[in-house]
């Protein structure tokens, strides 16, 4: 039994989180099962003890949290929508995307915007009703591959965990149509927080697509902290789309942790397009033999956008292949930071790895920090990688002129290609297509400057 | 021509993994003369260069291997290789940073060694090279670079050809090596094996494919089918299976081998 | 990997440490321990300037508020810094040797054993070479015809002494005392080094080198290597290095600074043979070193070549900071770590002037339990406008106990920048090795062949006589040069 005394509260914002996480309890108490219970306390006497992680910190060298540790965001419960406002959420899901879909709106799952079938052969459901009903298989599954005592912001997770989706893939059920899983903030909590924990289970053989869509209804001031563990069963597939798309004045911190078993496949898409500072921490551990993962990423900087990825591939076992390439596109005043880390271990022989990380910096006061790391331990084994800064190729934007296409335009099919190179890999047409039409408008709506001589 | 006989296999069985690839293989290969081993992929073709030449994961079972009297298979892959016994690789290996002047007078130097001759230093070394160049009308860029990085495969056959110009060898063996050569190519390459011939060596040409075989001209072709050579004739055999395919003879020697029980 | 190869590949990277004998001769040291005291004593004994103990006791009073680093990926037991000898000299008469014949024959026969002859008659030709031994320069050769073009190549005390404002204009510019603390620990203590200095436009005429030994049990060895070259000048330096084989961890900390001012260039050049241990990882030399130079001037060029083979654990990041507009910086590195080895070294190319360019190649050999980490930082900053840099990092793994490792940093604040890097893992494969058998090539030769091709790049950028000593040290046949 995990019990945590907690010390008296610290001053400060650390204080702040202590005390709004005795109310949140206090509001709790009815629906709260132990095994919940203490993966709330301990969560909150973790994060206490270590606090935000400073830039002192390898991990958080170049991201910058201090604006977050200003004040304390205390956890939102749910908002009632408008019309108007069910309108719009439901104008911003992409056009002909079919199939189950869980809504959850400022951190509580929303019944009447979700669409869900009777007799599903699987479960996909609402954190929040797996604990009313007492259904206690979340807890068997939850931190398993992703510690609190290491991640203080995981730590805050688990202290105020509420809700999520709760995915289980019976063994050899294969599905066609994706899940969607969409996230609203609809603003009307400024300076709140919303923590978001998901399970994704998907067993031997089985395979499912999952899109993951963030958004926010207006340039509201939040924070929204997203832990996602991610269970890949023998020789099953799953394929894992994240776009998140949040207001520019907003924070978004997430962690995704993925466990692959003999055989697995499990790909990742990380758009990132929104928030004024995002962090996604993705941390792939290949458990078993012959696994294959991808990971592809798309990150685009605007205003004064601080956009951060940080992946680790952790290849313990033989036979394994990684592929991991990440586009990054910084405009204005925006900053990117990319981390990507290939860990082969001595065990871990016949491993096939690569990694590349390409730039466009395309304003004067965009900047970029990369670090691709390889660390191996084994020596029958291909690993390679790469990384570039720089701009458009004059050349092409020389050639599509001599063809008769404005300057300004062929900048955008340019940019726009670099971003296609990514976005071309996600399965579901219909999200792909909505990305790459809202990727259009936005780059004609920002000014491509000529960096190079 | 002489009758020197340079190459004797007898009843040669070998395999990979437990699992049998050659499954008795007779072959007598005399000084002065070209034999053309065909056959559908997966007959064994480059198995039997890869035995010949040593390769080390294959496991000869059953068999012998005369080479100029002595007992081929009972060599390391070295001493086989410094006896006058060389094979052009059907995918030459790339060894980065190796120079590949260096790389080839250090082969040229182990053959004079073992045959107790003088080493040929950098100099004269370099004026054997560039005479050797001419004959093939290489570029001379392609030595400075190193072996085989970065080479196109038409420029990867073209070295090992090169190479075999340098070295001399008894008994040379081309596995595939027209396969992915345009026309043009293939001529060239063709043309430096037959510039190499003479009365003293001999050459067993690997191929898939009869076209090689209008320009490097077989004393002999054989058919490998199953690991077993089931058909042998002159040049004109080669003409007849591209025509007709390999399925005629495999009839022809599966009822033979019926009538035969 | 099939056992010949294996046996190969331990052939090749197991040489024996040829340099591990102790020469037998009287010393003048302090007694272990470190406190403003023993800086006293060592500025005391080198009659130095009062500005520079003063440099040296501030350096001091800083590094006491250090920690030492744990970011390097190395491991190894903490250092005691008490129970190091700060100071340790060859016993000689009272003002030290005025010319090399003063000098005690022990000293000379020790130098000849290493290959490095200072007597006039055997002297290598082409190389001037300031010899050091523990903490002195016992001897620089060629320093008057030097003297003629107007080139000071001394040992640093004697520079202190004679030309106490050069000493003071530049020292510790590139690398303050506040640096690191290893940096910090130098400026303290450092005994002696070499200094160069090449006037306005002169190139020089001679390779100038530096052969560092240490000997002395329990000492440390923390020199101070400075070399200006002023407007439009050049040199090339030469450093190595080699120790006695000892039980004991023994520490080097020696930080080198380099100054190229307008279209000066500045080539150094280092084959780094420290005792590395023996093959269960006992002894060998701590190596943490500090070394950077500043392209100052416009057009200025600063270039570093090193091959790494010794030492028991390595830390260093040769760096060069480009200030002068169109100033160019260079790493080429070979380093291997076979047995118990650890090594944590790279390069910092930070860019600051417009036009400049980087040029990074570092090649990492790992063998037996050894770990080979490269570390690099590129950096851009704001107004570096129109900078290139081009990285590329392999590493060769021998065994399957080894580790190889690559952190680069990359920062890039001008959008006008190009930046590349590129970085593979690679072995030695089978067909490779039967391909050079096929041609007659022993399995030994072929590893030897291979090796030597991996680190081609960086050996061909070392001076003629140093890529010999590199390629015998890596166990490599030299290559004709033909071709």
């Amino acid at each position: 039994m995990m019990t945590h005394t907690l010390q008296t509260p610290s001053d400060g914002v650390i204080g702040d989180y202590v005390r709004s996480h005795e109310s949140f309890l206090k509001e709790l108490d009815s629906e709260q099962p132990s095994w919940l219970r203490s993966i709330r306390s301990s969560g909150i006497a973790h994060f206490s003890e270590q606090g935000f992680p400073g830039t002192d910190q390898e991990k958080w060298k170049y991201t910058n949290l201090a604006s977050l540790r200003k004040t304390c965001f205390p956890p939102v419960a749910g908002s009632e929508i408008s019309e108007e406002q069910r309108v719009e959420i439901l104008s911003r899901i992409p056009e002909k995307l079919e199939g189950e879909r869980l809504v959850i709106v400022d951190g509580v799952h929303c019944g009447s915007l979700s669409e869900r079938s009777n007799n599903l052969k699987f479960q996909f459901l609402p954190f929040s009703s797996m604990v009313k009903n007492s259904d206690n298989r979340v807890d068997s599954y939850l931190g398993r591959h992703i510690r609190h005592d290491q991640n203080p912001i995981v730590a805050l997770n688990s202290a105020f965990i509420r809700e999520g989706v709760f995915l289980e893939m019976p063994s050899g059920l294969q599905i066609e149509q994706p899940l969607h899983i969409f996230y609203v903030d609809t603003g009307k909590k400024s300076g709140s927080a919303v923590h978001l924990r998901h399970l994704f289970i998907a067993g031997s053989n089985s395979r499912v697509e999952i899109f993951e869509h963030y958004i926010s209804l207006n340039e509201s001031h939040g924070f929204t902290n997203v832990v996602t563990e991610v269970f890949v069963g023998e020789n099953a597939s799953l394929e894992h789309i994240k776009w998140q798309d949040q207001n520019r004045t907003s924070y978004h911190i997430s962690n995704l942790a993925v466990a692959q078993e003999s055989g697995s496949r499990f790909t990742s898409h990380s758009i990132s397009t929104g928030a004024a500072i995002s962090r996604n921490d993705i941390h792939i551990k290949l458990v078993g033999e012959r696994t294959e993962s991808f990971l592809y990423g798309l990150y685009l900087g605007r205003g004064n956008q601080l956009v951060d990825h940080h992946t680790v591939v952790d290849h313990l076992k033989p036979n394994s292949e990684s592929e991991e390439i990440y586009h990054g596109i910084l405009c204005e005043k925006s900053h990117g930071v990319f981390n990507g880390r290939i860990h082969v271990h001595s065990e871990a022989q016949k491993t096939n790895a690569k990694q590349s990380n390409r730039n466009l910096l395309l304003s004067r006061d965009s900047w970029i920090d990369t670090k691709p790391e390889l660390e191996i331990y084994a020596d029958d084994v291909r690993c390679t990688h790469g990384a570039t800064v720089g701009q458009m190729d004059e050349q092409a934007v020389f050639y599509l002129r001599a063809r008769g296409i404005p300057e300004p335009a062929a900048r955008r099919i340019l940019v726009g290609a670099f971003a296609g190179e990514i976005t071309q890999r996600i399965p579901l047409a219909s999200v792909r297509q909505s990305l790459q039409s809202y990727l259009l408008e936005e780059l004609s709506r920002i000014p491509l400057e000529i960096c190079s001589r | 021509m002489s009758s020197e006989t340079l190459l004797e296999i007898n009843k040669l069985k070998a395999g990979i993994n437990g699992q049998a690839i050659l499954k008795g293989i007779d072959l007598t290969v005399n000084a002065g003369e070209v034999h053309a081993i065909m056959g559908p992929n997966g007959s064994g073709k480059s198995t039997l260069a890869q035995v010949l030449v040593g390769r080390e994961e294959y496991e000869v079972s059953e068999g012998k291997v005369t080479y100029q009297g002595k007992d081929l298979l009972d060599m390391s892959v070295e001493d086989r290789a410094r006896e006058g016994v060389f094979l052009a690789f059907q995918y030459p290996v790339e060894i980065p940073g190796v120079n590949g002047t260096y790389f080839l007078r250090a082969a040229y130097n182990e053959q004079r060694k073992y045959r107790g001759e003088e080493e040929l230093d950098a100099v004269d070394f370099l004026a054997l090279v560039k005479e050797k160049m001419k004959v093939l009308e290489l570029p001379p860029t392609l030595l400075q670079r190193p072996v085989n990085e970065g080479f196109s495969g038409g420029e990867k056959k073209r070295n090992e050809i090169f190479q075999m110009a340098v070295l001399e060898p008894t008994l040379a063996i081309l596995d595939e090596t027209d396969s992915g050569l345009d026309i043009d190519a293939l001529k060239t390459v063709a043309e430096g094996v037959n510039k190499l011939k003479n009365s003293r060596n001999a050459q067993i040409v690997i191929t898939h494919y009869q076209r090689l075989l209008n320009y490097i001209v077989p004393d002999f072709v054989h058919v490998l089918y199953d690991g077993k050579l089931i058909k042998s004739g002159g040049r004109e055999l080669a003409l007849e299976l591209e025509e007709r395919g390999y399925d005629w003879v495999v009839a022809e020697a599966s009822s033979t081998a019926a009538l035969a029980s | 990997m099939s056992e010949t190869t294996e046996q190969a590949i331990h052939d090749a990277v197991n040489q024996d440490y040829k340099y591990g004998f102790v020469t037998d001769i009287d010393t003048d040291s302090i007694p272990p321990g470190l406190n403003e005291e023993t800086i006293r004593t060592i500025s005391g004994k080198k009659n130095e300037p009062e500005f520079l103990l003063e440099w040296r006791l501030k350096a001091y009073r800083h590094w006491l508020k250090m920690k030492e680093p744990t970011w390097p990926h190395v491991k190894y037991n903490p250092v005691n810094f008490q129970e190091i000898v700060y100071f340790s000299a060859p016993k000689s008469n009272k003002d030290g040797p005025k010319s090399l014949d003063e000098v005690d024959p022990k000293l000379l026969e020790t130098y000849e054993k290493l290959g490095i002859p200072l007597h006039e008659r055997a002297r290598l030709a082409g190389v001037a070479v300031d010899a050091v031994f523990d903490s002195v320069s016992v001897g620089t050769t060629f320093k008057d015809q030097l003297a003629e073009q107007g080139i000071l190549f001394c040992s640093f005390s004697e520079a202190v002494r004679e030309h106490p404002e050069l000493i003071r204009k530049y020292l510790g510019t590139v690398v303050p005392y506040t640096d690191n603390f290893y940096a910090a620990l130098n400026s303290a203590v450092f005994s002696d080094g070499s200094f160069c200095f090449i006037p306005k436009g002169v190139r020089c005429p001679m390779d100038l080198s530096t052969y560092f030994r240490i000997n002395a049990a329990n000492t440390g060895q923390f020199e101070r290597t400075l070399i200006v070259a002023e407007e439009g000048s050049s040199v090339s330096y030469l450093e190595g290095c080699t120790a006695p084989m000892r039980d004991e961890n023994q520490l080097h900390a020696a930080v080198v600074e380099l100054v190229a001012l307008d279209r000066a260039e500045i080539k150094y050049s280092t084959v780094q043979n420290w005792y590395p241990g023996d093959e269960e990882g006992k002894g060998g030399i701590y190596n943490f070193v500090t070394k950077r130079g500043a392209a100052r001037g416009y057009k200025s060029k600063i270039s570093w070549t090193q091959v790494e083979t010794g030492s028991a654990i390595t830390w260093k990041y040769p760096s060069v900071l480009l200030q002068g507009d169109q100033s160019v910086g260079e790493f080429y590195s070979v380093a291997l770590t076979n047995n118990y080895q650890q090594a944590d070294t790279g390069t910092k190319m930070i860019h600051i002037g417009k036009d400049t360019r980087s040029t990074i190649i570092s090649k990492g050999i790992s063998a037996g339990k050894g770990q080979n980490s490269y570390r690099g930082l590129v950096r851009f900053m704001k107004g570096a406008e129109n900078a290139r840099n081009y990285s590329q990092c392999d590493s060769l793994l021998l065994g399957n106990k080894c580790g190889a490792h690559t952190f680069p940093y990359i920062e890039v604040k001008n959008p006008s920048a190009k930046v590349e890097h590129e970085a593979t893992t690679s072995k030695i494969g089978e067909d490779q090795i039967f391909y050079c058998n096929q041609r007659g090539i022993s399995t030994q030769d072929a590893v030897n062949m291979i090796v030597n091709g991996f680190c081609k790049e960086v050996f061909k950028k070392l001076p003629m006589e140093f890529a010999v000593e590199a390629q015998a040290l890596l166990g490599v046949s030299l290559e004709g040069s033909v071709g």
